[in-house]
C-alpha cells in the first residue's frame, strides 16, 4: 500500500498512450501503460488505429501532461509531424511528447529536432521512461 | 477560464476540470451560479459488460437529435501506487470526431462508491459549458456501488447472461437502485433466463414506473433504440423541474466535499489517532477532536 500521506486523491501526471496509424502491435504500448500506472501515473490508453487528430483531441479533453506515441509501422515521421502540427495549433506547448517503437537511429535525431522530447526504443527500461517523464513534465511533477 | 469554457472552448473546459481535480475550490464555488440543469444518465454494471460501448451508441443518437453530450468515465485508482489505467475511451471511437461530444476519464482517487471525489464538480463544469446530457459511467460494479443513485437522474444497470444465479439477482444493493436493466451481449448466453430472474424482483415505484428489462447486443447496435426510448420514458415520468434537479445535485455536492476533507484528514492523521486511543483517551473524545480539526 502506498504511503497514506502521499498527496491524497490529488491529480497525478496524466499520460496519453496512443498508437497512430495502421499498426496493431500494441504489446509494448500496453506494457508501458500498465507499468506507468504501477508507478503512480494516471494513464489514458486510447488503443490502436488512431489518427493524429483523434490523439490530439483526446489529449485536449483529458488535459494530458504527456503524449506518448508508439509506432512500429514505419510511418513515424508522418505521424509525429502531424501530431506536432496539431499540438501547435491547439497551443499545447507545455505538453511533453515522447515516442517509442521501431524507429531507426537516423530518424530519432530528426524527430528530436522536430520537437519530440525523447524516443525510447526496444530495450529501454520502464524506470528510465518514468524518471524522464517526472523530470521533464512541465505541468505537474 | 469559466467564461471561456462556457463559450465553447474545448481546451478551457478541460483545464477547468483539471483545476477541479487539483482541489481548486474557488472554481467549484464560481460554477454554482452557472449550472443549467443538464440531465445526468448513470450507467453502471459489471466489468466488461459493455457500459462504454452502450454510452457510445446512445450518445450518437442524442447528437443526431442536435444535443451536446458530455461523458465522464470512472476507472479505479491503484491502492498500491495511486496511479490508474483509464481505458474507456478506447470503446468510443465513433465519438472521437463528433464536435458535439466531450469525453473525460476520471480516476476514483481511492474513494469508495465507484465515482471519485470530484465527480459532481466535473458534472457541474460540463453542465455550465452547455452539455445537455451527461453520461456518468461508474467503475465496473458488482453489488454495492449504489452511489450513482444519488447523482444520476436515471440509472441503467448493465448485466450479461451467464453470470450468477437468481440468488445474486435477489440480493440487496445495486440491484435495487436501477431504473432500467440491460442484459447486454444477449446473443452470447441465456438472456431469457436472466430476464425472468429480474422480473421477479422489480416493483412499481411511486410514480408507477416499473423498471424495464431490455436484452441488447450493443456492439451490433441491437436494442439501442429501445434503450434510448426507455431512458426517455423514465425521464419524462420523473423529470420534475430544473430547480429540484439542481437542488438534489447540490445536496450531494456538500456531502462529497465534507467526505473529501474528512478522508484527506484521516489519510494523514490516522496513526496519531490510534496512538491517542491506545494511550487512554476515549473513542468519543478522539472522534470529536478529529471532527474539530476539520474546521481548521
Amino acid at each position: 500500500m502506498r504511503d497514506p500521506a502521499d498527496n491524497f486523491a490529488e491529480r497525478k501526471i496524466r499520460v496519453i498512450i496512443a498508437k497512430p496509424g495502421l499498426d496493431g502491435h500494441d504489446r509494448g504500448a500496453k506494457v508501458l501503460a500498465r507499468s506507468l500506472m504501477e508507478r503512480g501515473f494516471d494513464v489514458v490508453y486510447t488503443g490502436i488505429r488512431q489518427t493524429p487528430e483523434d490523439i490530439v483531441r483526446a489529449a485536449v479533453e483529458e488535459d494530458a501532461d504527456v503524449i506518448g506515441l508508439s509506432v512500429l509501422s514505419g510511418s513515424h515521421m508522418y505521424q509525429f509531424r502531424k501530431v506536432i502540427q496539431l499540438m501547435k495549433k491547439n497551443g499545447m506547448h507545455d505538453v511533453l511528447l515522447i515516442g517509442g517503437g521501431i524507429i531507426p537511429d537516423s530518424d530519432k535525431s530528426k524527430l528530436i529536432k522536430m520537437g519530440v522530447s525523447a524516443v525510447f526504443g526496444p530495450g529501454s527500461s520502464i524506470d528510465e521512461i518514468s524518471t524522464f517523464i517526472r523530470e521533464k513534465s512541465r505541468r505537474l511533477k | 477560464m469559466i467564461e471561456e469554457a462556457i463559450s465553447g472552448d474545448r481546451k478551457a473546459l478541460s483545464r477547468l476540470m483539471t483545476e477541479i481535480e487539483l482541489g481548486n475550490e474557488k472554481i467549484t464555488e464560481n460554477l454554482l451560479g452557472k449550472i443549467r440543469g443538464a440531465t445526468v444518465i448513470g450507467i453502471t454494471g459489471y466489468t466488461g459488460s459493455g457500459k462504454s460501448t452502450i454510452i457510445s451508441k446512445l450518445a450518437l443518437r442524442l447528437i443526431n437529435k442536435g444535443k451536446r453530450v458530455g461523458i465522464l468515465c470512472v476507472d479505479p485508482s491503484s491502492p498500491a501506487s495511486g496511479g490508474s489505467l483509464l481505458g474507456d475511451r478506447i470503446r468510443m471511437p465513433e465519438l472521437s470526431r463528433q464536435p458535439q461530444a466531450f469525453i473525460r476519464s476520471i480516476p476514483t482517487g481511492g474513494k469508495r462508491g465507484g465515482l471519485g471525489y470530484f465527480v459532481i464538480d466535473l458534472i457541474n463544469a460540463m453542465d455550465a459549458a452547455g452539455y445537455d446530457y451527461i453520461f456518468l459511467e461508474t467503475v465496473g460494479a458488482g453489488q454495492d456501488e449504489t452511489e450513482i443513485r444519488n447523482i444520476a437522474d436515471v440509472v441503467v444497470m448493465v448485466m450479461v447472461p451467464n453470470l450468477g444465479d437468481e440468488v445474486q439477482v435477489i440480493k440487496a444493493g445495486i440491484m435495487e437502485v436501477a431504473d432500467i436493466f440491460v442484459i447486454n451481449k444477449a446473443d452470447t448466453g441465456p438472456a431469457d433466463e436472466k430476464e425472468r430472474e429480474l422480473l421477479l424482483i422489480l416493483n412499481r415505484d411511486s410514480t408507477g414506473w416499473v423498471p424495464q428489462v431490455l436484452k441488447t447486443a450493443a456492439i451490433n447496435d441491437a436494442g439501442m433504440d429501445e434503450l434510448m426510448a426507455a431512458i426517455d420514458g423514465y425521464l419524462l415520468l420523473h423529470g420534475g423541474n430544473q430547480r429540484a434537479k439542481i437542488a438534489a445535485r447540490l445536496k450531494q455536492l456538500v456531502r462529497y466535499h465534507v467526505e473529501y476533507r474528512l478522508d484527506r484528514l484521516m489519510s494523514q492523521e490516522l496513526d496519531s489517532k490510534v496512538n491517542e486511543l491506545l494511550s487512554g483517551k476515549s473513542l468519543n473524545e478522539v472522534v470529536l477532536q478529529t471532527l474539530g480539526e476539520l474546521a481548521k
